[in-house]
């Protein structure tokens, strides 16, 4: 196709840019902006995605819903463009999916139902503002942001009359977090933040 | 300390609190006593000062005033007086516009913005008792800043609802913009700067 003038689009780089780099790091793009997802995350962080990552595997087994792990590539239109020109592809830590029509082999295009962030110093920025902006955008209906050093937990979720996000719900040592989404799926705190 | 628990107990109100020994620090919400003591860490009241700095030289020839904890903000319900009052509390940083509640023994009712600072020990108080009194009495707008993790969320009262709706979060260099005070705005970086 030599000759061919490249496809802009409005962002400066989207999924089919993205899906090219050979950089062996990871990235993300949120509206056509890159961020590198490098290094990996803390040994704390990875304690905790493993307990709550465990939480919905075992309880989703009988179920519709899936959960996945990062990385995992979650592409988010702005509308019905090709997936070459979604501005948006996101690897969340923990998402569950209810619909599995939003699955391909690639990994999803579509909002996940719930999204867990567990923050570290190099995500929380992107975690709380970029990332709070987006999910609410999309719609996903549930987002937990996990904060390891203040042991809690806020729980963002939709509300469809505002389209919204409401006040986050926060949840601290020795409180049951209840996932808005799956009334009986309850995940105790100090399990979460359990030191060893 | 002195006092026992069964400060836990009963119900209380402001001209109970009045008669308190004047060494220690209690707040009261809704009757139950808060023990306020031990004082805060130096890195919460580092923050305290650059704030409560920031807000006074912005403050200094414009109609509202800031305090710093300790001082009295007493909330009455409906159906309370003053002295009958079940609720005052000693906020971080209290901004009020309305000369009138501004008493010599502290403010009596609500301050247009309030700063909680958190620590471990009144974190849970802080974002979940005292969020829901703010927003009840109508303080404007409502910040609590995370030291330690060197964050900030506002929460703003909406003026259709009356609530307080999802915040915004601010981390890092951003520079916050105040909704109920036109004009003053912070940059995260001086207030959380280490020394």
């Amino acid at each position: 196709m030599a000759g061919l003038p490249l496809k802009k689009t409005k962002y400066e780089f989207t999924y089919g840019d993205y899906y090219k780099w050979d950089d062996d790091k990871r990235w993300e793009l949120i509206d056509g902006i890159a961020y590198d997802m490098t290094p990996a995350p803390l040994r704390v962080h990875q304690e905790i995605f493993a307990y709550i990552f465990n939480k919905f595997y075992d309880y989703l087994q009988d179920k519709e819903c899936k959960v996945y792990g990062a990385p995992f590539d979650v592409r988010l239109p702005e509308g019905d463009e090709a997936d070459d020109d979604i501005p948006t592809v996101v690897q969340p830590d923990i998402l569950v999916v209810c619909d599995k029509s939003k699955l391909d082999r690639r990994g999803m295009r579509g909002a996940p139902d719930l999204i867990v962030e567990i923050l570290s110093e190099h995500t929380s920025k992107k975690d709380m503002t970029v990332k709070l902006d987006l999910y609410e955008r999309h719609r996903v209906k549930e987002y937990w942001i996990v904060n390891p050093d203040g042991k809690n937990i806020m729980v963002f979720k939709f509300d469809n009359k505002s389209k919204k996000y409401k006040r986050p719900e926060t949840y601290f040592a020795g409180d049951e977090l209840k996932a808005g989404i799956f009334k009986d799926l309850k995940i105790n705190l100090d399990d979460v933040f359990k030191e060893d | 300390m002195g006092v026992p628990l069964k400060k836990d107990e009963a119900k209380f109100n402001y001209s109970d609190y009045l008669k308190w020994p004047e060494e220690e620090r209690w707040e009261i919400i809704s009757g139950v006593a808060y023990d306020m003591t031990p004082a805060p860490s130096t890195n919460h009241q580092r923050v305290s000062r650059r704030l409560l700095t920031v807000f006074e030289n912005f403050l200094k020839d414009k109609k509202c005033e800031v305090f710093g904890a300790p001082y009295d903000v007493i909330l009455p319900e409906n159906n309370e007086t003053e002295k009958s009052a079940s609720t005052v509390v000693q906020p971080d940083i209290s901004v009020i516009c309305d000369k009138n509640k501004i008493q010599e023994n502290g403010c009596v009712g609500a301050p247009d913005l309030i700063v909680e600072i958190l620590s471990p020990a009144t974190a849970s108080k802080d974002i979940k008792l005292k969020f829901e009194l703010y927003e009840r009495h109508g303080v404007r707008e409502y910040w609590i800043v995370h030291p330690s993790e060197k964050y900030l969320m506002v929460y703003k009262l909406d003026r259709q609802t009356k609530k307080y709706g999802r915040p915004d979060i601010y981390l890092q260099k951003a520079r916050v913009k105040a909704g109920a005070i036109k004009g003053l705005n912070v940059k995260l970086d001086d207030v959380f700067e280490e020394e």
